[in-house]
């Protein structure tokens, strides 16, 4: 039970960077000349009360620079999840950067494919010393895997304009005391190198009935749904930190 | 029957003469002393003495008196002469004129036909008419027992002399012959009697010679009149002013007196005796009764008006011309015998009209006259055998009313520096008459002004006789030695003219000169001459790749302003082939900018190794240039650049030595194209004049024709050499109306698709095989020989290999690039290119260099040394195409190379990471070449990566 919890509060957390149809309703944070717009979803949103089922989310994010210089350069992303929810990185096999990291996307599969737990997009600014900066976008896959010793999701980023290249976001899993025990931590200045500059990333995790991620509504008995807050999502730009703390809701199924 | 007599008994005497032997000759044959022995006095009608410059004296009268050795054996009473006078000359002063040219001459049958007196018998043996008779000889000898005197006559010449007079004592005829000659630098007149007759055994002569033989006032010792025993009793039948002989119509003055006062007056003379023929007795006559010396007075008074005329031959602007000057300086009181002759000019200062100067065309030929070849121009020197013909450049003639014919001759150049004043440009004039054995010799200077090469010609010395007309005629035609100034305008020629009287009175005349009109039918040049010069360059052979001569020819126009500059850019990929060819050192450059144009063509200072060429430049104006050759070196760093050429020429106008023409030209190369350029703002500038010659340069050519140096492009693209030259404006002093002109000649290479093109491209990657390794790259490519040189490459590296962007750190600037600053950590690889044309390797950094409007950085190959410091910066764009990376190179000099080898580092500098295991499938890379003859090939190479295993060390067998 505390496992399926676990898995549903990092589940809601995740979802809250989900971009659905732009960034409406989003949870926008601006601090200085940085903005953040976060969002997510979840599916679905009826949930049992007892016991948990597989779920898929979506998570996103935007970074804006409000001054007209290059963007602010992402250094980590930190998501602290409600310890509620349920994480199996365990019935999935396990891929390693090694595996994958550098690849084309068809040899990531190739080599992880079976420990694919979702999708996404990424989008960043290049910026390479004396060059005008230019926009780099492309698919991603997350893929269950381990990094540095604790389980971890690699998300793998290959693109071929202008070269090909490609890098991967270990966002690896730690636990901790408290309601949001569950991190998910991505040093995003090391995977995407110096000139590297996020600014948009979603990422569609779990469903089609895989048991990566599942979830149950908390609802106290007696209510037909619950409000709470599943996640807290930093973004570390290096002089500064922005970060929003993500409230969703959910029903109780049946 | 009186005279019979007498004329029988002087034959009978004469007989006995050359029968018997000469007396005993003595040791004391001279003269006697002081004025006794020698005097002369020119004197006025009414006796006084005549010291008057200028002036026709009434008579001059020259005695001499010989030692008298005693009385004859068997003549008592009569003297005799110690030594029997053979011959006897007398120098006239300088200036000091005798003009036969108004007297009747006497024929040499009348000269030698004895006198038939009506009065008397005469012992004279000529009967010359009247009208040629000059004056009287008193002659003292042994005959008749005293003095006799007799006429003398002007006589027809012979040929080569200029005059003559003689009397005929006793049937002895005494021949005077006159001699023109130099002296001191002034023209002076002798009167030499040669193989006087023994017979007459002269012991004193007193010659008086008339002022105006026509004077009435010589009647009565004129002819028959003449009583030769008693002069100074005439014999009146019939003679007097009734005489009709009388010709008081003609009183032209026959005798004029120097018009110089500055020097005293030196009347000489000289004698030999028929015993000691080689001995000369000599003697002055300066001064009267030992008083003080004789000098001429009232120069201040005499006339001094020359006429002056200067003509430009060709009056056309910037055109080959001859020049004439002619001076005049009267004859009316020459003639006239009651007035005074103006002075002649001694010295006459020509400043030719300006821009009017020295046309180095003419040096095609010509020589200089030494000294001793102006020396050994003598009155019957045949053409060559003095100065030789070579070194004439125009006519001198001289007409004088003292000769019938004008004396002609020739305007010689000196020898430069080996000349009376030592200077630059000299000349002789020499004129001469063989028929009347004159010779006229005047050195002259050519002053050039050193800044602009006006000229100013002085001739110190003109003759001090009468002309009409001297006339110095530069030659005309296309080696004319004048080019007249480069535009229109109303040009003079400025005379200054100094007399021989001394007076001060210089005459200053500005004779217009003006030029008129332009060349070839153009329209006459004004203000600021035009500057469009043309261009032709070209390769003998025009096959592409192929070796070749090059040439460059730069012409311009005679009105068009001089060439002060040159620089030129030639097309890609005409190049040399330096390796192997030592520089021309600085110290051998130095030493010829110091040296003789003769010297430097007869042993050039640059080592013949270091020449890759030749040149030849056209000096001067008109159609026919001075087409002096020189040397094309090659040459170490110049003003910033690692090598320059150097072009050293002769600047030599015939003898004329101006030194060497050095322009050093600094050789730029393209870093990116490789073309050769020469830019004028590091080179020397061209001269356009040298010690005052501008040397009109009009034509150059350059020939870069060492074998097997020059190679043509490989592209047969349509290209232009484009020639930048400085013109000097309206003035050579200033460059700061210097003007640019460009001139482009179109290039193109044929023959490119017969070109070969096939390059090979090997590929290797180093170091780590397995995915996310960072592995060496090594790219080589080998173009074969002879083929087309590669102008493009495209070469895609399998997909196995990404950027890696995370090491990209570092960029170079295009700044720090451009100024050779990039820092150490933007280097990203080595490259090395091997050309023929060089003896050494280009090598240098590969860097990432910004590349504006460009998503990534350049691979820029940094390229330098090949043995000449270059610089040559091979580019390629980096991008991706069908998921490889690829290098783009766009744009490679079209430039020969054997081998191009490119590192990129690898492992935590490597800017490749693998993204799969090398050691899996085979990976192969993809490159398209393009040859700059638009031959383009598709390579496939395979990746070569190292998968052997290291051998595991073999265990040592024991036991």
């Amino acid at each position: 039970m505390k496992s399926s919890r676990w898995i549903v509060w990092t589940l809601a957390t995740v979802t809250a960077f989900v971009v659905v149809g732009g960034l409406a309703g989003a949870e926008v944070v601006q601090k200085g000349d940085i903005r953040v717009s976060f969002n997510g979803r979840l599916a679905p949103k009826s949930l049992p009360r007892a016991g948990a089922v597989p779920v898929k989310v979506a998570v996103g994010a935007k970074v804006d620079a409000l001054a007209e210089s290059d963007p602010p350069r992402l250094r980590r992303i930190s998501i602290a999840i409600n310890s509620a929810g349920k994480f199996s990185p365990g019935v999935l096999p396990v891929c390693t950067m090694r595996d994958i990291q550098p690849s084309t996307t068809r040899n990531a599969l190739k080599a992880c494919g079976s420990s694919l737990v979702g999708v996404g997009r990424f989008a960043a600014k290049v910026l390479i010393p004396q060059q005008a900066s230019f926009p780099a976008e492309g698919k991603l896959y997350a893929f269950n895997g381990r990094f540095e010793g604790h389980p971890a999701i690699l998300a793998h980023v290959y693109g071929t304009e202008p070269v090909p290249t490609s890098f991967t976001l270990p966002f690896v899993m730690t636990t901790r005391k408290g309601e949001l025990g569950t991190v998910l931590s991505a040093a995003v200045a090391e995977a995407a190198g110096k000139g590297g500059y996020i600014t948009e990333l979603s990422l569609e995790l779990g469903g089609a009935g895989s048991p990566y991620l599942v979830a149950g509504c908390p609802a106290p008995k007696g209510f037909g749904g619950a409000t709470f807050p599943f996640a807290k999502a930093t973004f570390d730009f290096g002089r500064r930190k922005v970060g929003s703390t993500l409230t969703r809701n959910c029903t109780v199924r049946g | 029957m009186k005279r019979s007599a007498v004329l029988l008994c002087l034959a009978l005497q004469a007989m006995a003469l050359l029968a018997s032997p000469p007396s005993a000759a003595s040791a004391a044959f001279g003269l006697r002393a002081g004025s006794e022995g020698f005097s002369v006095s020119a004197r006025e009608e009414d006796g006084s003495v005549d010291h008057r410059a200028g002036s026709h004296p009434y008579e001059i009268t020259t005695t001499i008196s010989l030692n008298l050795a005693g009385e004859s054996p068997g003549e008592p009473g009569v003297p005799f002469s110690d030594g029997d006078l053979r011959e006897l000359r007398l120098d006239l002063p300088p200036g000091l004129i005798e003009n036969p040219a108004t007297i009747a001459r006497c024929s040499l049958g009348q000269f030698h036909s004895p006198r038939s007196s009506p009065f008397e018998e005469s012992a004279s043996g000529e009967s010359c008419p009247e009208e040629a008779q000059i004056g009287v000889a008193t002659v003292t000898s042994s005959h008749a027992g005293g003095p006799r005197t007799f006429g003398v006559f002007n006589i027809e010449p012979p040929p080569g002399a200029p005059s003559e007079i003689g009397l005929n004592p006793y049937g002895s005829p005494i021949v005077f012959v006159a001699e023109v000659h130099q002296a001191g630098g002034e023209y002076q007149i002798s009167e030499r009697a040669q193989n006087i007759p023994q017979q007459v055994n002269i012991s004193g002569l007193r010659i008086t010679l008339w002022g105006a033989p026509g004077d009435i006032s010589h009647n009565f010792e004129r002819g028959n009149c003449l009583n030769e025993l008693e002069p100074a009793t005439p014999w009146d039948n019939g003679c007097g002013n009734d005489n009709p002989l009388v010709r008081n119509s003609r009183r032209l003055a026959y005798l004029t007196l120097p018009s110089s006062c500055s020097e005293p007056v030196v009347y000489g003379v000289s004698a030999t005796s028929w015993q000691q023929p080689g001995t000369v007795v000599r003697r002055q006559f300066t001064r009267f009764n030992e008083g003080e010396p004789i000098r001429l007075e009232g120069c201040g008074a005499l006339g001094f008006s020359p006429t002056a005329e200067a003509f430009v031959a060709n009056p056309r602007a910037s055109s080959p011309s001859g020049f004439d000057f002619n001076l005049d300086v009267g004859t009316d009181g020459l003639l006239q015998s009651k007035s005074l002759n103006p002075a002649a000019a001694r010295q006459a200062v020509v400043t030719l009209p300006e821009g009017m100067t020295i046309n180095p065309s003419v040096g095609a030929g010509l020589l200089g006259c030494t000294p001793a070849q102006y020396t050994a121009e003598t009155v019957y020197s045949p053409p060559g055998a003095g100065c030789p013909n070579g070194s004439k450049i125009g006519e001198f003639t001289v007409k004088s009313p003292l000769f019938e014919k004008a004396i002609e001759g020739s305007v010689f150049l000196a020898a430069p520096f080996d000349n009376p004043f030592g200077t630059l440009i000299g000349l002789y004039l020499v004129a001469k008459s063989t028929e009347r054995g004159i010779l006229v010799k005047v050195p002259g200077k050519l002053d050039a002004d050193p800044g602009t090469g006006s000229l100013i010609a002085t001739f110190a010395g003109l003759p001090q006789l009468p002309y009409t007309d001297l006339k110095i005629e530069f030659r005309e035609g296309q080696r004319s030695p004048l080019a007249t100034p480069a535009v229109c305008g109303a040009f003079s020629t400025e005379v200054s003219l100094t007399p021989w009287s001394d007076s001060g009175a210089e005459v200053s005349a500005s004779l217009p000169t003006p030029i008129t009109s332009g060349i070839e039918g153009l329209p006459c040049p004004q203000g600021m001459p035009s500057f469009n010069p043309q261009a032709q360059a070209g390769s003998i052979n025009p096959q592409a790749g192929a070796y070749t001569p090059f040439y460059i020819h730069l012409t311009r126009r005679d009105t068009e302003q001089e060439i002060t500059s040159y620089s030129t850019v030639l097309p890609p990929g005409l190049l040399g082939q330096i390796a192997g060819i030592p520089y021309c050192s600085d110290a051998a450059i130095e030493s010829a900018r110091h040296r003789g144009g003769f010297e430097e063509a007869e042993h050039p200072s640059c080592p013949a190794a270091s020449e890759i060429g030749r040149t030849v430049s056209g000096y001067g104006v008109g159609p026919a240039l001075e087409y002096q050759p020189g040397g094309l070196y090659l040459a170490g760093p110049f003003n910033g650049s690692t090598f320059s050429i150097v072009a050293i020429d002769s600047a030599t106008v015939g003898p004329v030595d101006l030194g060497t023409v050095v322009v050093r030209s600094a050789i730029d190369v393209d870093p990116q194209t490789a073309q050769v350029s020469i830019d004028s703002t590091g080179s020397d500038p061209i001269p356009h004049i040298i010690d005052g010659i501008p040397i009109h340069l009009r034509d150059i050519r350059v020939y870069i024709s060492k074998p097997h140096f020059t190679n043509n492009p490989t592209s047969c693209e349509p290209f232009k050499v484009r020639s930048r030259l400085t013109g000097s404006g309206a003035s050579f002093a200033t460059s700061a109306d210097d003007t640019v002109a460009f001139a482009d000649s179109p290039y193109q290479a044929f023959g490119c698709r017969s070109l070969p093109f096939k390059p090979q491209l090997k590929l290797r990657l180093r170091g780590g095989t397995r995915r996310g390794d960072f592995p060496e790259l090594r790219a080589e490519v080998r173009p074969r020989d002879g083929d087309a040189n590669i102008s493009s490459a495209k070469v895609t590296l399998p997909a196995s290999e990404f950027l890696e962007q995370r090491h990209i750190k570092t960029i170079c600037t295009r700044t720090l690039f451009a100024t050779e600053n990039c820092p150490a950590a933007s280097a990203y690889g080595t490259a090395r290119a091997f050309s023929p044309l060089l003896a050494q390797p280009l090598e240098g950094p590969v860097y990432l260099r910004s590349a504006p409007g460009r998503k990534l950085p350049d691979l820029v190959a940094d390229l330098h040394g090949g043995g000449l410091g270059l610089r040559i910066e091979v580019v390629g764009h980096i991008d991706s195409i069908h998921g490889g990376l690829r290098g783009t190179f766009e744009s490679v000099p079209d430039a020969p190379v054997s081998r191009f080898v490119m590192n990129l580092k690898g492992g935590k500098r490597g800017l490749l990471v693998n993204s799969q295991n090398l050691c899996g499938a085979k990976q192969f890379g993809d490159a398209l070449f393009i040859g700059h003859n638009n031959v383009g090939i598709r390579l496939r190479p395979r990746m070569e990566v190292n998968c052997k295993q290291p051998k595991k060390k073999r265990q040592g067998k024991h036991g």
